[in-house]
């Protein structure tokens, strides 16, 4: 039962105490959270969080998650990634193609993962509804509306930089190419390599003909 | 001939009336326990449990029982645990205690996988080989007889399982002590008298974890009362140590 530090495994349990408290409250908000639930009572998910040595286990029953620190062996499902992509995987916009490039790897009974996905998909985090439980209704409505306003205002601010900086360096500095110019040249690649390809072929048949 | 004497915090009182005592400060607090554990540990003792529970290991289908189980904070999480399949058992040697842990959890929705039993620890009326773990938190050290109920968690626990106890301990962090010492002996008693109107019940609990015996000496208490591969692990710099044995 040795731990890695002095009040490591109180941290470990904040932390999944925390995460509890957070999933069962969105969970909570959620009218088919009794359906979603369903499927997955006695079910456990690890989660590992690579880049941080993290690990958690998430129990399901028809009162709603249990959060235990761990990435328990023998669990349904088992989900590994980094911090940063496991959070994305929050977005349904952004799952598959996390998915795809591996950066987030789910392996385990396909069943509990159809119903986890299910679950995920209703779930639509209210923030000023969980902020309410902690703060209050009157303090929460102006602080979401603050957050929300700000992420909205980051986000714009994000997408005009891109922008910009794409602007800068393919019109001004020419070190990038235009969309159009990448198309057309991946087209003469296209068909250079059919061009080549054919070109093999006749050879082929030219020295087989020799041959013989 | 002397009658033998146990602790009753920093007093001597006879054997057969530790009990008794006990009983008498359980009943006086039981009311206020949930809250008066929350102002006393500043909610660590819920981290505490959530630990202990995670090293019990049990699963769905599992039979457990908590012992000095009080107000129901580990059979409230350990009945999730082993969800309809299985089995716990929730004993307290005081009614008192063991009446308000049964409507917090009935009022919580928990019900059909959950027993309560009076029972004193040092003679438990399970048979042997019986249960799939045992825990007793914040209990052991109320016991008047530690050894027997040691020896009688680890007679009904079934081959293999494991054994815990999550108790006060002695502090181990240099300098934590003096700090937790002032803590116990002045704002304890304080908090008791304020929210539960009742310092002395307090300053007993105070008293009962300085005679508690430290991390090591439980270790081998438990190692003689049958159980194998012994270990404790330190809590909030040795405040608390939940020891873990398992029925051989």
């Amino acid at each position: 039962m040795s731990c890695a530090a002095p009040g490591a495994a109180e941290a470990a349990a904040a932390l999944a105490a925390a995460l509890e408290g957070v999933i069962n409250g969105a969970l909570r908000l959620e009218p088919e959270r009794p359906a979603g639930l369903q499927p997955l009572h006695g079910k456990a998910v690890a989660v590992a969080v690579s880049d941080l040595s993290l690990g958690l286990t998430l129990r399901f029953d028809r009162a709603g998650v249990m959060v235990e620190a761990g990435a328990r062996e023998g669990c349904d499902v088992t989900v590994r990634g980094k911090a940063f992509a496991l959070l994305r995987m929050a977005s349904a916009e952004q799952r598959d193609a996390l998915l795809r490039s591996g950066e987030v790897a789910i392996a385990g009974d396909g069943q509990t993962l159809r119903s986890l996905e299910g679950l995920l998909a209703h779930a639509r985090p209210d923030p000023e509804a969980l902020l309410a439980r902690l703060v209050g209704d009157a303090a929460a409505r102006p602080l979401a509306q603050g957050a929300t306003g700000l992420l909205d205002w980051l986000a714009a601010a994000r997408h005009k930089i891109e922008q910009d900086l794409a602007g800068y360096l393919r019109h001004e500095l020419d070190l990038l190419p235009l969309p159009e110019e990448v198309r057309a040249f991946a087209g003469q690649v296209d068909r250079l390599r059919d061009d080549v390809a054919r070109l093999e072929q006749r050879v082929r048949q030219l020295l087989s003909r020799a041959a013989s | 001939m002397d009658e033998p004497t146990v602790d009753f915090g920093y007093r001597k009182v006879p054997a057969r009336e530790k009990a008794r005592h006990v009983a008498g400060v359980f009943h006086s607090v039981a009311g206020r326990y949930d809250l008066m554990n929350d102002l006393m540990s500043l909610g660590i003792h819920r981290l505490w449990k959530r630990i202990a529970i995670e090293q019990t290991a049990v699963r769905n289908g599992s039979r457990v029982l908590d012992l000095a189980g009080g107000t129901g904070d580990l059979a409230a999480r350990l009945s999730r645990r082993v969800g309809d399949q299985g089995e716990v058992v929730l004993a307290d040697i005081n009614d008192s205690m063991l009446r308000a842990g049964r409507e917090r959890l009935l009022d919580a929705g928990l019900c059909g996988n959950l027993r309560y039993v009076q029972a004193n620890a040092e003679r438990l009326p399970f048979p042997d080989n019986h249960f799939d773990a045992v825990t007793i938190a914040f209990g052991l050290r109320n016991v008047t007889d530690k050894e027997a109920a040691l020896r009688e968690m680890a007679r009904v626990a079934r081959p293999g399982a494991p054994v815990l106890v999550l108790e006060f301990s002695h502090p181990v962090l240099p300098g934590l002590k003096p700090v937790y010492d002032a803590y116990s002996f002045s704002v304890l008693p304080a908090l008791g008298r304020l929210f539960a109107g009742d310092a002395e019940s307090y300053r007993y609990l105070a008293e009962s974890i300085r005679v508690h015996p430290d991390q090591e000496r439980l270790r081998a208490m438990m190692e003689a009362a049958g159980l194998a591969q012994c270990d404790y692990l330190n809590l909030s710099g040795g405040i608390v140590a939940l020891h873990k044995g398992y029925k051989a």
